[in-house]
């Protein structure tokens, strides 16, 4: 998938989750803003691995300790507002690893 | 007669919300140890992205002490979080670190590691360590 397609699709899943929090569920500024730094993170590293900087290997570990540290920051939140923080991350998760 | 079925209807009460409250209080006490192996982890790991961000030699093997001991390390804090009742979330916080620590053995066998993945890395690292010792602290109140 081309990077400006990716990003697209980052967009649209943030959008969507955004929207759907704002409704139902408790939005935590600090999470989206985390969210957000990490997938840019790991979009550069895409770009890298598109550029021949990085192999997919080196892309995938560098990728998961990112989004692990995620995890982790989302696991000190509480009740259902890090339910959706973690289907958030994991659909973001599946992206990238497409 | 008003006033019993009035004073049993309040024990009921008081009873529902004995009840209600002991049902908040779902993760582990504290833990001193956990506190204490943690941040002696964070110690290391934090020495170790110092030497890798500017190092004599770069290569996976000049490191291999710091990834056992961490391995080591990760171990014991799993084996202790798990014998503690409730501490789920800890566990998982746990695991979800000795996997980075792994994809970061994994990272730097397949070559040295460039300043910018340092300074990344590190930061996820610090991320974590800082809200596993965050919900540790929290389970002190």
């Amino acid at each position: 998938m081309a990077n400006k397609d990716m990003q697209t699709e980052v967009l649209a899943i943030m959008a969507r989750h955004l929207a759907q929090s704002a409704i139902e569920r408790p939005i935590d500024p600090e999470i989206l803003s985390q969210a957000q730094t990490t997938i840019n993170q790991a979009l550069a590293l895409q770009q890298q691995m598109l550029a021949g900087d990085l192999s997919s290997q080196q892309f995938q570990a560098h990728q998961g300790i990112l989004l692990n540290a995620l995890r982790v920051r989302l696991l000190s939140q509480g009740g259902v507002g890090r339910l959706w923080a973690q289907t958030l991350v994991n659909e973001l998760a599946d992206l990238l690893l497409k | 007669m008003v006033y019993r079925e009035l004073s049993q209807l309040v024990a009921l009460l008081l009873l529902s919300l004995l009840v209600a409250s002991c049902s908040l209080v779902a993760t582990a006490p504290y833990d001193a140890g956990t506190d204490k192996n943690l941040t002696k982890l964070h110690k290391q790991t934090a020495q170790f992205f110092v030497a890798a961000a500017n190092p004599i030699d770069c290569d996976y093997r000049h490191y291999f002490d710091f990834y056992q001991t961490s391995s080591v390390a990760l171990s014991g804090l799993l084996v202790r979080a798990k014998a503690l009742p409730r501490n789920g979330v800890t566990v998982e916080q746990l695991l979800l670190l000795q996997s980075s620590f792994e994809s970061l053995a994994k990272l730097h066998r397949l070559g040295c590691l460039s300043p910018v993945q340092v300074a990344d890395v590190w930061r996820s690292f610090d991320t974590s360590f800082s809200a596993i010792l965050r919900l540790e602290l929290a389970k002190k109140g």
